[in-house]
Parts: C-alpha cells; sequence; structure tokens
C-alpha cells in the first residue's frame, strides 16, 4: 500500500488532506510539525510526503533538506504546500528539492492529482 | 687687496691717470716736433746767405769781365756790367752778412768784402775812370795786381762758401738728429700711457667690475624661494659694500615674507586636510574626535579639546586630546564658570576667536574668566574659537599650551578657525544624518513590520480559506455521501464566495505591494505579441462559456519591449477578463496591438455594457464597482484597473479607459518602447 507521510500544523487541512488522500486509497501518516514529520519519514521511508512550508519546530523546506541529504530518504518526492506565493518562495522550495509546490488555497482534487503524478515520475 | 676704496676715488684716479697720460703724450709729441723743426730750420736758415753769398760772387766777376772789357777793348759800354756788378756785389755782401747769426762766417763774409773792396778800390774802381786814351798804359800797369787780387777774392770768396756749405750741412745732420730723437722719446712717451692706462683699466676691472659682476650675478639668482644667497659684504668698493648689505637685507625680508608665506600654505593645506578627515565621519563623537587630534598633531599644541553646546551651556564633558607625556585631564573641567558660555556666545556673535600668550603669573590677571580658566587647566598659552553654524553656537574649540609659553602666529589661528568652521559643518552632518538615520531605521521597521503583517495576513486568511473550500469540494464530490441538489446549489454559493475570498486576498496583496513600491518588476526584453497571447489562452475557455467572441486585429509582426512579462500578462489578463465579464453573451471583445511614435498600445474594445459616465472619474478608486455591475450581479473585486494601472505605471506607460454605458468599453495599454539603439538589442534577446 502505498504510504504519504502529510505534515501540516493545522488540524483541518491535515485532516482534509488525509480524507482526500485516504478515500483514494493511501495509507495516510499524519504528522503535526516539521519534526515530527522528519522522524515519521526517516522510521516509514513512505512514498511521498507532502509537507506544509509555515509549521512549528521544523519548517517544510527544512524537512526537504534534511531529507535531502538523508540517503535513506532522498529519493521520497515531496510537495510542498504553502500560504505564501511569492516568486521568491517557490525559489526557495524548489531549491531545497522539493519536486511539487501548491499555494494555499489549493483544491483538494489538484493535491490528489499532483501526489499520483509524483508517484508515477517517480515509478517511472 | 682689504683696503677699501670708493668707485668715486677709484674713477677719478682712473680717469686721472688718463688724462695724465694724454697730456704726457701730448706734451713729449709737441716737444719733439718743434725739436726738430728747430733744426730744420737752423738749416733753412742757411739758404738766403747761401744764395746771396754766391750772388755776390757773380756780382763781383760780371763786375771784372765789364772791367777786363773797357780796358781791352776801350769801350766805355763795357763800364756798365761793372758799375751794376761793383753795386749789387755790396748789397749782396750785405745781405749775407745780416741773415747769418753765426760769427765765424760773419768773420770770413767780412775778409771776403775786404778783399772784394780792396779789388775793387785798387784796381777796377781807378781803372774804370781811367779815360779810353790813357788806358792803355795805365792798363798794363795794373793788369798784373788786378788779376793777382781778383784772386785772393776768389779764395776768400771759396773758402767763405766752403764753410757756409759744412756748416749748413752740419745742422741739417743736427736737424736730423734732433727729429730722431724727438720720434724716439714721444715713442716712449706713448709706451709709458698705455702701460699706465692698461694698468689703471685692468685695477678698475679688478676693483670695480668683478665686483658689479658678483652683485648682478647675486640679483639675478634672487627668485621666489631662492632667496637662500648672500652677497660678500667684505669685498668690493665701499658703495658696492652698501649695496650688497641692502641686498642682504632685502634678501632676509623675502626669506622671512617667504617663510611666512610656506608657514600659511602649509597651515592652509592642514586646515583642509583635516576639514576633509572631519568631514568623512558623520558621527558625533568621531567626529570631534579626529578634529581634536588633527589639530594638536598638527600644531603641536599641548592640549586640544572641544565642548559641546548641551541644552544652552557648554557642556562640562569634553572630547580631549593631548601630547604624548601629559597625563590625560579627565574631567577636571568639570564645573567651569557659567559664564564661559556667555563669553564664548559673544565671540561667536562677533564672529572672533580669542587667544592669549601669559607671561604673567596667573595670580596677577586680574580678569577672573581668564584666571579662572588659566588655574584649572594650567594653560599658558590658549586658543578658543567658537564653533557654530549659521547662527547656531555648537561649542568650543579649544587649544591649550601648558609646558611653554606660545605666541599664536596669524597661519595658525587661520587654521583654528578653518577647523572650527568644518567641525560646525561636520557637526551639523552629522546630526541631520542621524536623525536621517533614525527616519530610516523607523522606516525600515515599518516596511518589515507591513511585509510582516502582509505576510502574516496572507497566511492567517488562506489557511481557513483552504479549509473552506477543500471541504466544499470534498461534500460536493459526495466523498462523505450522497448530496442532493439543493444541498448542491447551496455549496455553490459558499463555494462562489470562497473562490471570490480567494480573489481579493491575491488582488489586495499584489496591490499592497506595488503601492509600497516594493513590487519588483523583472524586467527582460520581451515580445508584446507572446504576452497577448498566453492571456488570450486564458481567458478562451471562459469567453466560450460566456459566449463572447474574442478577435484579434493583426498588428505590428513583433512589438518588443523591456518589461515583466509575468506582471505584463496579468494586467492584459486583467483587462481581457474586465471585457469577458461585462459583455453579454453575442458580444464581441476586440484585441489590437499597435506601435506609434515609440509607444507600443494594446487595445481591448468591448460591446459590454459599459461604465456610467457619472461613475467613469471614480474608476480607479480601491474596491469601486460599477452600480450597473452589481446591479448585474457580475462578481469583481473592485481592484482589477487600479492592478493594471500601477503595473502599467511601473512600466513607465499609461492606462486609458473609454467608455460608453450600454455600448461598450475600450482599454488603452500604453507602454514605452526602448530607444531604436536598444531595440535591436531587445529583438534578438527576445528572439533567444
Amino acid at each position: 500500500m502505498t504510504r504519504v507521510v502529510v505534515a501540516d500544523d493545522n488540524t483541518d487541512i491535515r485532516e482534509l488532506v488525509t480524507l482526500k488522500l485516504t478515500q483514494a486509497g493511501y495509507e495516510v501518516l499524519p504528522a503535526r510539525d516539521g519534526a515530527e514529520a522528519l522522524e515519521l519519514v526517516r522510521r516509514t521511508r513512505p512514498d511521498v510526503a507532502v509537507l506544509d512550508v509555515m509549521m512549528p519546530a521544523k519548517s517544510g523546506i527544512d524537512v526537504c533538506r534534511e531529507m535531502r541529504a538523508d540517503e535513506g530518504t532522498a529519493a521520497i518526492p515531496v510537495l510542498l504546500l504553502t500560504a505564501k506565493a511569492q516568486t521568491s518562495d517557490v525559489v526557495t522550495g524548489f531549491g531545497a528539492g522539493a519536486d511539487a509546490y501548491m499555494c494555499k488555497p489549493f483544491s483538494p482534487r489538484e493535491l490528489l492529482s499532483q501526489v499520483k503524478t509524483l508517484l508515477t515520475s517517480r515509478a517511472g | 687687496m682689504n683696503g677699501t676704496i670708493s668707485v668715486r676715488s677709484l674713477l677719478i684716479r682712473s680717469l686721472g691717470t688718463c688724462l695724465a697720460m694724454l697730456v704726457l703724450v701730448g706734451a713729449v709729441g709737441m716737444a719733439g716736433v718743434s725739436l726738430a723743426s728747430g733744426g730744420l730750420n737752423a738749416y733753412a736758415g742757411f739758404e738766403p746767405q747761401r744764395l746771396a753769398h754766391r750772388a755776390a760772387l757773380q756780382a763781383l766777376t760780371d763786375a771784372e769781365t765789364g772791367v777786363r772789357g773797357y780796358r781791352l777793348t776801350h769801350d766805355e759800354v763795357f763800364l756798365d756790367p761793372y758799375r751794376d756788378g761793383r753795386g749789387r756785389f755790396g748789397r749782396e755782401m750785405s745781405a749775407a752778412m745780416h741773415s747769418d747769426d753765426s760769427d765765424e762766417i760773419t768773420r770770413l763774409l767780412h775778409d771776403e768784402l775786404a778783399t772784394g773792396n780792396r779789388w775793387l778800390e785798387g784796381y777796377a774802381d781807378p781803372l774804370a775812370q781811367t779815360s779810353p786814351s790813357r788806358l792803355d798804359a795805365r792798363g798794363q800797369k795794373y793788369a798784373h795786381s788786378g788779376r793777382a787780387m781778383f784772386d785772393d777774392y776768389r779764395v776768400a770768396h771759396a773758402t767763405t762758401a766752403q764753410r757756409i756749405d759744412e756748416l749748413q750741412e752740419e745742422r741739417l745732420r743736427r736737424g736730423h738728429r734732433a727729429e730722431s730723437i724727438a720720434f724716439l722719446v714721444t715713442l716712449a712717451a706713448i709706451a709709458v700711457a698705455v702701460v699706465a692706462v692698461v694698468a689703471t683699466v685692468l685695477r678698475t676691472h679688478r676693483l670695480l667690475l668683478i665686483p658689479l659682476r658678483r652683485v648682478r650675478r647675486a640679483i639675478a639668482a634672487f627668485r621666489p624661494g631662492e632667496s637662500d644667497r648672500r652677497l660678500d659684504e667684505q669685498e668690493g668698493p665701499l658703495e658696492l659694500r652698501e649695496i650688497a648689505r641692502g641686498l642682504n637685507l632685502a634678501a632676509e625680508r623675502v626669506r622671512a615674507a617667504e617663510t611666512a608665506r610656506e608657514d600659511l600654505l602649509r597651515m592652509r593645506e592642514l586646515a583642509r586636510e583635516i576639514g576633509r578627515r572631519v568631514g568623512m565621519s558623520l558621527d558625533t563623537d568621531r567626529v570631534v574626535l579626529e578634529a581634536v587630534t588633527a589639530v594638536g598633531t598638527a600644531i603641536g599644541a599641548d592640549r586640544v579639546y572641544v565642548r559641546l553646546m548641551n541644552d544652552g551651556h557648554l557642556d562640562a564633558a569634553v572630547t580631549e586630546w593631548h601630547a604624548e607625556g601629559l597625563a590625560p585631564s579627565g574631567r577636571e573641567w568639570q564645573g567651569v564658570a557659567e559664564d564661559a558660555t556667555a563669553r564664548v556666545r559673544a565671540l561667536f556673535v562677533e564672529g572672533q576667536i580669542w587667544h592669549s600668550a601669559l607671561v604673567r603669573k596667573p595670580r596677577d590677571v586680574s580678569d577672573l574668566l581668564t584666571r579662572n580658566h588659566v588655574e584649572r587647566t594650567g594653560a599658558r598659552s590658549t586658543v578658543l574659537v567658537p564653533i557654530g553654524s549659521g547662527d547656531e553656537l555648537l561649542g568650543v574649540l579649544v587649544i591649550l599650551q601648558t609646558e611653554r609659553i606660545r605666541f599664536w602666529e596669524a597661519p595658525l589661528l587661520e587654521l583654528a578657525e578653518s577647523v572650527a568652521a568644518d567641525l560646525g559643518r561636520a557637526l551639523v552632518n552629522a546630526r541631520s544624518f542621524g536623525h536621517q538615520e533614525e527616519l530610516v531605521e523607523r522606516l525600515q521597521e515599518l516596511d518589515r513590520v507591513k511585509s510582516d503583517f502582509l505576510a502574516t495576513v496572507s497566511h492567517e486568511l488562506r489557511t481557513p480559506l483552504t479549509s473552506i473550500a477543500g471541504y466544499v469540494e470534498l461534500i460536493r464530490d459526495e466523498d462523505a455521501g450522497p448530496v442532493t441538489p439543493q444541498m448542491d446549489s447551496m455549496l455553490d454559493v459558499v463555494d462562489r464566495n470562497a473562490a471570490r475570498l480567494k480573489a481579493l486576498i491575491e488582488d489586495l496583496l499584489t496591490l499592497s505591494r506595488i503601492e509600497a513600491d516594493s513590487f519588483k518588476l523583472a524586467t527582460a526584453p520581451m515580445d508584446v505579441e507572446v504576452v497577448v497571447s498566453g492571456a488570450l489562452r486564458t481567458i478562451a475557455p471562459d469567453a466560450a462559456s460566456a459566449g463572447v467572441e474574442v478577435e484579434v486585429l493583426p498588428g505590428p509582426d513583433t512589438l518588443h519591449l523591456v518589461g515583466d512579462a509575468g506582471q505584463l500578462e496579468r494586467a492584459v489578463l486583467n483587462v481581457l477578463s474586465n471585457a469577458v465579464k461585462f459583455t453579454p453573451a453575442g458580444g464581441r471583445v476586440t484585441v489590437s496591438t499597435a506601435e506609434t511614435g515609440g509607444l507600443a498600445t494594446i487595445m481591448v474594445r468591448d460591446t459590454g455594457i459599459g461604465i456610467p459616465q457619472a461613475e467613469q472619474p471614480r474608476l480607479f478608486s480601491r474596491f469601486f464597482r460599477a452600480s450597473n455591475a452589481t446591479a448585474a450581479a457580475i462578481q469583481g473585486t473592485g481592484l482589477g484597473l487600479t492592478i493594471v494601472r500601477g503595473i502599467a505605471e511601473h512600466h513607465g506607460g499609461t492606462l486609458e479607459i473609454d467608455s460608453v454605458e450600454g455600448v461598450g468599453t475600450t482599454v488603452t495599454l500604453t507602454l514605452p518602447l526602448p530607444e531604436p539603439a536598444e531595440r535591436g538589442m531587445a529583438q534578438l534577446a527576445a528572439a533567444l
């Protein structure tokens, strides 16, 4: 079963993403902050990670960077979610090694298709 | 030669010598000439005597011929020559005797005359008086003695003539000798004169001309900056020594003036340098420290300090520089009499500086303030310069000499004044810079707060909006179970409003960035065509669903300019979206591009509802929405046009709207094209 780590400090959004992905048949491993997300990723080695950028303890960008630095997690696709929409933020995100980027507010449908794309490209 | 001689006596002596030599040569010459001529005269003096003497012989010979003729022919005709000769003889002999000064010749002439007379009286006369008839007898008788007597005469004459010739010869010789002597003597005199004149000339040259030349060279050598040369005052004639003394004195003065001038220039240079250093800093403490240090080291003072004004009085705190080896004075000037402020202010108002060199003991100073100052600071010489700017007194610069008395020279005072003026300006600069820095800091803080606020607002608004829109989507996708049509239409309202809120947030953020001028243009060469077609592609689905036909008129093939393609596309899209939104189904939107007079224009014309004339002036007010738009329940935030205009203006362009209610609206976006020279580059870059 495909495992997805979803990290967002906002419960409503975390559950929204979890609901959408679970219904699509994925196993979702939720995390409430960056540190937890990183720990979860390292432990479970998911197929994809959906990370909010603005999180306490560790930002999504930091988590992404640390994942890339670790050989075991370097290959896991990362989708960043952010409320910031400025160009500089996008650049920072990709610079940290993110594979995709979505701005809030986003549509759960689009998120699901993005995750699917990431999984496909990874499989390919 | 150390004896002093004056030019006057030298010249008198020289000229005297020349004159004397001239007289000598003249006199000797004259004497020689007269000597020579005397000899020749003596020679010439014999000539009449000689001629007369010869004539006498001739006369007597004529007489003898006459007598002899008479005796032989008896013709009395022959007595005529006789009588004539007799008379001439006497006359000539008399002439010969009278023209000679030689006793010997006179004696000989007398003898000769006597022999002549003997012949005349003893022979000729008696014969001549004899009648012709008795002549023969008598003639025979006397003939013999007559001849003998005549021969005596001839002998006497010859003797005299020979003697005359000898004498004349001798005199001629003597005359020639005298001439030679005179010539030699004259030559010697000339030689003596030449030697004397040459000696005089040499002496004059040595005593006068050489020192004169030295003076001339020395004068020629007196050039600006070369006033170190001095003339020897112990050489040459008196007058030249005086001139040398005068010149040396003048050179001394010139040297002093030059030194003073060099001092002044050096001080000015120093002042400029200090002013430059002082002006380099914008920090008050550093400015003051720089100034006191620079002044102190530059002029070799013992202490230099500055007291700034604080609340209308000179501050007790000082910024001090002191010479090496001196103890810092610290705060020992605290509590200096309040009168000090008044004194400095008075100086400042009068535009003066105060300086003193104290030769008396401090307790003898009558002026209390000065005594106070001297006792507190131990100053022996002081310069006090007010520091100010315009009418404002800022402080005072104090220069002290505590270890010795110093008389302050004018250049130094000028330096102090100049530095104080620079310090005043620097302090004002530092102060205004301080204010500006504060202002900038506050503005930066404000800007940061605003950015934070915007980021926070953005985040805080978007997060709940994500939940609202996301969950509505989940429900409507029937992820949580079936949704009735009624529920779906209600959820649609929620969805639409969420979308509107989202648009509003985006527009607000964009607008606030534009207005804060922090809106950064990512400018690059770009093609207008690309921008317009991009916007057209985006709007196409909306236009299709609204039933509005979008027509693109052919424009210039390429229209290159330098700008932010993303922002311009957003602007064009905004205008197109308005056009589609406000045009009823079946209407038409026409897009055209053109190039006119260095400007690119993008024109979007629609056949929409238009904007009421009365409301047009408020078009660019934020959140303004036309009444006919709200009435028709057309969605919008009222921020679009403001954003488009902001983008246009950031590109140096303009936005114009021409609208007639019920007929349609034409929006024209005008953007400046690059200069022709740059256009080629833009074209090239856009094509790459």
